[in-house]
């Protein structure tokens, strides 16, 4: 409950953050909404001795839709997002995660750049980027590079951000007509981590085809999964019930989770099985016009 | 005047709290807001073995750390000349029964462990420092060495040959062994048509209140008078018990219990940082404070429940139980003085439940392993036994092809029986179960849902409906115990004729000020708010047993009752003087004495008061002064000797609930979802619904939790699993279900309020109702349950077992699932073909 | 060991400056150096929100922020929410409602149900469970606090007023 003693920078510009975090490297722990890293340094199991606290940074927390594509800036908050008017309509898997991340005094002040930097194998956001393809901008003082989404994560709490650099925007696409997405979430209790969770991201024809899929998971593995398997199994299929129920095996083939008080390995990949196939109506539904609400495992 | 007898009665009405106003406005001041000049900050080492030797504890890097004052380990206090070993609780003696039965063990642990360590979170060593920051940084300071010895998590594994000891010096580790019988159990097993066997487990829980606990201790070095400031439910036995440990000559202590947030019986215990910081207080002469993380409260304050209960039912094909035999055995965890005995003894008693079961033996084994202390909590042993016989008789139920609330009936203890004597002893007051399960299926509509079952199951789909039974004895008294059999309260009324009483309990949110000021207020016909409740602090209070056991419905409130008659009685007497007419003509209201028969002849309350106080020459020969008395009033209803078969009536009274649960499973995930849940609530005669109202509310959470959500699993090196509030999933408001709930009145006979006890109940039902459901909601498949919680992960499991009788295709709640809502579109295409 | 910052923050419109230790939490310097012992600690792992306040006109558990980061903000804590000494309505009828027993929850409750209605003042009840579930009681069985936060919203529309 009491943290160990650290040194403490406000800054102001990205610049500044990314010299310190060059400077202090393995000793510095950036600051941003605090709602990962100060629970952490609580119990001491996270000890900085270098906080940068990149709160006060202006102009990274914003939510907008520029050409229809859908531009977050790291610092904006998960409430932020839910706020945006256009969030459940074109991009309902994203609305779906974030509504369940925690509850609403952790919404208020958790970053999304907060949320992925940390890279918590249970992260929401992170199976959200990799569901929705997105490409996280990423800066330092020596300048600035994109990554991909299924580049992003290497392992447990681990990214490929440099030791100096910091996400600065998250891009997520314009919606294709058609598309829609849902995001299913199996939780003990609400507010609680995921025992496992399912984003689906699906495009039909008219004659109901399914074009592309995209499947994602968090707490499945030791990052978020992209069930890449899965997805290209669906693909240019009709969504026969036989279909569906193939590509639930294959979406829990791709899981690794782990045996915890959540559930043994074989519960979580068989509630995987059960959240797609629940995930995979609803984007149907949302695909025809239908507003649904997720009925998170329910 | 008033205008009759009854009107503006407040006892009965659901008025608001007084109490309210100042937790609302963030004015009410819990232990760890206590705050005094020179104060300083302590920070304990808990072990991170479950069982290991202790080589070496070193604290020279922590003193060394500024801001560090001083630091303890077990063996330095040890020395401590007036330091024993910590009192027993709360049994006093080895026999305090005097028969031989219980046979207890017990341990001389200190306020930090010294030899070994047996449990994850035991105390190892202690840091003083000028904030909880730094004493948390020496903590970090500290080196210790332990030897590990293999961990003993399951009570089978600790009494098989062989197993390692937890205590050497037992030559077991069995701390307690208790037998209890009543009529002849070997006869009704001959007669019976069927012998049913099963093993049920009732799981580990923990009460968690909000607030976790605190100490802050004073030591005043002249006079030897110790203050302490303590989340406890029991202010004056603390008070003995740490004199009791800490033998300095012409120590004296007072325990103050400031608001509590939450007890439960979590807070009914005697734990080793009462003793420690205020040892720590003596030895450094500063005050010295400790705020319990949650994180330690997950290891270091008491769990319940968790028990195996071999159990044996004797019974006729009609559904008739003729006997039970019950084997129980509790795990103890270490052997530390919390209370947790007392409970086990109890499941013992209770395991015949509702039912008129005449021929019974039961056999308590407490076994300690490396797991943090049993202790009290809501329900306190009868809790598991509910579950038990409730599922005990769905299994039965099922045996025999009958629907288990026709067993439910069949074996009620009828109304007429009552005050019934039950197998073990107890006197149960009262009570219309029958009636009351009856109702609670009718507000259920029972019927409707088994037809609704029949076409769920036509489906393939999962539906279940539960029903129970469980009575919670209330206001427990046990000899050779701190539970001794009374509730003291002391009563005055000033010069101003405002009153003030000082009851001998602790409020942990109970509304108990609110309470006592409805009845006082009736009784001396005086303003609810005129009135002042002052309790939890072991000097200005009466001496008495505390807050436990859902006892002040009971027998706070009668204390009260008889005390405001006491005091009404020399109320008048003082009048009849002054009005020179015998007290009988008296009446007393509205601020008034007058003669009944002629209301002008009459004196303010204000002028009996100040006559009494001050105006001594005319008050009657051999009359006190004042208005001021102490009353003890004695539990109802019970014995305090047990007979040599066990046999003893700890309880005085005998609050219960009938409960339905329609539950519906989704075998992919194992989750549920309660479509129905009724509750019909039995609690006598109710003082204020609106406190009765809460507290089984509250009841009844605790019991979803426990039902559903908590779970408190240790690996098999001893180290707990659920340490945190991230891995112990006591429900959000997300995961309580409607309820509908209604009340019977059935009342105490023993006292003049005809109150019980009402706020345990609620925590006995839900296992046992949603055990029964979801057993019955997987009936197709075979499927027992046995234990709670029932977690999807639990459910799950069993339906896989199971699953080569499993038919029928998996539906998504939705309803439709994808593909078929695709494939209607597609027939809806080629229909619209030209 | 490490250097102090000063810090200038409003709290239930009173300016407070001091200069704190970086890692002294929120809610400590709450409690400990600006004096307001209402709000408390349940637990430390920003689970039961027993901590909740107001930061900027958002809902925040105090044991999960540095007292550093509040620097320049406005906070509003439960000793904040009666004016003269009458009771706030939510105050009011949580009263009413008997949606508190031990209290040790309650302030963070009135926090978030103020934070609730100051963002939907016509909440649902799904809205009002939405609105409370980062908040543990383990007394009251939650809902008589919902029907207080119910009742506290109509009570807020009829005198046409914010929270």
């Amino acid at each position: 409950m009491y943290p160990r003693a650290f040194e403490y920078f406000a800054v102001g510009t990205v610049r500044e953050a990314s010299e310190l975090l060059a400077h202090y490297a393995d000793e510095a722990r950036v600051l941003a909404g605090g709602q990962s890293l100060i629970p952490l340094m609580k119990l001491r199991l996270a000890n900085p001795s270098h906080i940068i606290d990149i709160g006060n940074i202006l102009g990274l927390d914003y939510v907008e839709e520029v050409d229809g594509a859908l531009h977050v800036g790291a610092l904006a908050t998960h409430a932020a997002v839910l706020e945006f008017a256009d969030v459940r309509e074109g991009w309902p898997l994203m609305a779906d995660a974030v509504s369940v991340i925690g509850d609403h005094q952790v919404r208020n002040w958790g970053t999304v750049g907060g949320a992925l930097a940390e890279a918590d194998p249970a992260g929401d956001w992170g199976a959200v980027i990799l569901a929705l393809k997105a490409r996280i901008r990423c800066a330092s003082s020596r300048g600035e590079r994109w990554l991909a989404a299924a580049d992003f994560f290497a392992d447990a709490y681990t990214t490929q951000l440099a030791t100096d650099e910091l996400i600065t925007e998250i891009v997520f696409r314009a919606p294709k007509r058609s598309s829609a997405g849902a995001y299913l979430k199996l939780e003990r209790r609400a507010g609680d981590f995921a025992v496992v969770s399912v984003g689906v991201q699906l495009s039909l024809t008219e004659a109901g085809l399914c074009e592309e899929a995209s499947i994602a998971l968090a707490a499945a593995g030791l990052t978020p999964i992209y069930a890449e398997e899965a997805a290209s199994f669906l693909a240019g299929k009709e969504l026969r019930s036989d279909v569906i129920d193939e590509a639930a095996r294959r979406v829990a083939a791709a899981t690794q989770p782990l045996s915890d008080i959540r559930g043994s390995e074989d519960y979580k990949r068989a509630a995987a099985q059960a959240l797609f196939k629940q995930a995979v109506e609803v984007a149907v539904r949302r695909s025809r016009g239908v507003t649904v609400e997720a009925a998170h495992g329910r | 005047m008033s205008a009759g007898p009854n009107a503006g009665k407040l006892v009965g009405t659901p008025m608001r709290r007084k109490e309210d106003p100042e937790i609302l406005l963030g004015q009410a001041r819990y232990t760890q807001d206590v705050s005094l000049p020179g104060m300083l900050h302590a920070a304990i080492l808990r072990s991170t073995s479950a069982h290991g030797r202790i080589d070496g504890v070193n604290v020279e890097r922590a003193l060394a750390l500024p801001g560090v004052v001083a630091a303890y380990t077990g063996a330095q206090l040890k020395e401590v000349p007036y330091l024993n070993p910590m009192a027993p609780f709360p049994f006093q003696s080895r026999d305090p029964f005097q028969k031989g039965n219980p046979t207890i063990k017990f341990f001389d642990h200190y306020c930090l462990a010294t030899d070994k360590v047996r449990f994850v979170g035991e105390p190892v060593a202690v840091v003083v420092a000028t904030d909880r920051y730094i004493a948390e940084d020496g903590l970090d300071l500290i080196e210790t060495d332990y030897e590990e010895l293999p961990a003993l998590v399951d009570t089978d594994r600790a009494q098989a040959a062989g197993a390692p000891l937890i205590y050497e010096d037992w030559g077991d580790n069995v701390m307690l062994k208790f037998r209890v019988s009543g009529g002849d159990v070997e006869q009704a097993f001959r007669d019976a048509d069927v012998v049913i066997k099963e093993e049920i487990h009732s799981g580990r829980f923990t009460g968690t209140p909000i607030e976790t606990r605190a100490v802050v201790a004073s030591f005043e070095a002249t006079t030897k008078n110790l203050t302490v400031w303590d989340t406890t439910q029991i202010p004056h036995p603390i008070s003995t018990l740490i004199e009791n440990t800490i033998a300095l000559p012409e120590l004296k202590v007072r325990v103050m219990a400031p608001r509590i947030g939450g007890g439960y019986g979590q807070k009914w215990s005697f734990y080793p940082e009462e003793v420690l910081i205020s040892l720590l207080a003596i030895l450094i002469r500063r005050p010295v404070k400790w705020v319990e993380t949650r994180r330690e409260h997950m290891v270091g304050t008491i769990h319940a429940r968790e028990q195996i209960h071999r159990i044996e039912a004797a019974v006729r094909k009609d559904g008739t139980i003729l006997g039970i035999k019950d084997h129980i055995f509790a795990n103890i965890g270490a052997a530390y003085p919390t209370g947790g005995l007392a409970s086990i003894v109890t499941t013992g008693m209770f395991v015949a439940g509702a039912y008129k079961i005449q021929n019974y033996a039961g056999e308590v084994t407490g076994v300690v392993t490396n797991k943090t202390p049993y202790g009290a909590h809501r329900g306190f042993g009868k809790s598991e036994a509910c579950f038990v016989i409730e599922r005990l008789i769905d299994i039965i139920a099922e045996h025999l092809s009958l629907d288990p609330p026709d067993v439910r009936l069949k074996n009620f203890i009828p109304p007429d029986d009552f005050p019934y004597v039950s197998v073990t002893g107890p006197r149960y007051d009262s009570g219309q179960y029958g009636r009351a399960l009856t109702k609670a299926m009718e507000l259920a509509e029972y019927s409707r849902w088994r037809a609704e079952q029949a076409r769920y199951r036509r489906e393939g789909k999962f539906l279940g409906i539960g029903t129970c039974l469980v009575v919670e004895p209330s206001s427990s008294t046990r000899m050779g115990s701190y539970n001794a059999g009374y509730y003291s309260v002391r009563m005055r009324m000033d010069p101003n004729g405002n009153v003030a009483v000082f009851p001998s309990g602790s409020d942990e949110g109970q509304g108990h000020a609110t309470s006592i000021s409805q009845l006082v207020a009736d009784e001396l016909s005086i303003p609810f708010d005129d009135i002042m409740v002052l309790e939890g602090d072991s000097l200005a209070c009466p001496y008495g047993s505390g807050s436990y056991s859902s006892r002040f419905s009971v027998v706070g409130t009668t204390a009260a009752t008889l005390a405001a008659r006491q005091l009404k009685e020399k109320i008048l007497n003082v009048a009849s003087v002054m009005l020179q007419k015998h007290a009988d003509l008296l009446e007393l209201a509205d601020g008034f004495v007058f003669v009944r028969e002629n209301q002008k002849e009459r004196v303010a309350l204000k002028e009996v008061s100040r006559t009494a106080y001050f105006s001594i020459f005319r008050l009657p020969e051999g009359m006190e002064p004042g208005l001021e008395i102490i009353y003890h009033y004695r539990d109802p209803n019970i014995e305090f000797h047990a007979d040599e078969r066990g046999r003893v009536a700890m309880f005085s009274s005998f609050p219960y609930d009938a409960e339905v649960a329609v539950v519906e499973i989704n075998p992919e995930t194992g989750t549920l979802k309660i479509l129905k849940f009724v509750t019909v609530h039995d609690c006598g005669n109710m003082l204020n619904p609106l406190i009765v109202r809460g507290q089984h509310l509250g009841a009844l959470a605790h019991g979803f939790g426990g039902a559903l959500y908590e779970e408190l699993p240790y690996d098999e090196n001893g180290q707990p699993l659920a340490a945190s509030f991230k891995d112990y999933f006591l429900p959000t408001v997300m995961e309580i279900p409607e309820l509908t709930f209604d009340h019977l009145v059935t009342p105490n006979p023993f006292t003049p309020g005809g109150f019980k006890g009402a706020g345990e109940t609620g925590t006995v039902g839900p296992p046992a109702v949603l055990a029964n459901a979801v057993e019955d909601a997987l009936r197709p498949l075979g499927i027992k349950i046995r234990q709670v919680p029932l977690s999807p992960m639990y459910i799950w499991s069993l339906i896989q077992s199971a699953r080569k009788r499993f038919s029928g295709r998996p539906t998504t709640h939705l309803g439709n699932s994808a593909a078929e809502l695709l494939e209607q579109e597609r027939r809806q295409r080629h229909r619209d073909l030209p | 060991m490490a250097a102090k910052r000063r810090i200038r923050v409003t709290i239930n419109g009173q300016i407070y400056e001091h200069e704190v230790e970086p890692r002294l939490l929120l809610i400590d310097y709450l409690r400990d150096v600006a004096g307001l012992l209402g709000t408390h600690y349940g637990c430390d792992t920003t689970s039961c929100g027993a901590c909740t306040i107001i930061v900027d006109g958002r809902s925040a558990k105090s044991c999960t922020r540095f007292a550093v980061q509040a620097d320049g903000q406005e906070i509003l804590t439960v000793e904040g929410l009666a004016c003269d000494g009458r009771l706030h309505p939510i105050q009011e009828a949580f009263w009413e409602h008997h949606a508190l027993q031990c209290g040790f929850c309650t302030s963070g409750m009135l926090m978030s149900a103020y934070f609730l209605l100051s963002k939907n003042p016509n909440p649902t009840d799904a809205d009002i469970k939405q609105g409370l579930a980062g908040n543990l009681c383990r007394c009251t069985g939650y809902l008589p606090i919902v029907a207080a936060v119910r009742s506290a919203a109509e009570k807020l529309t009829t005198k046409g007023r914010k929270p």
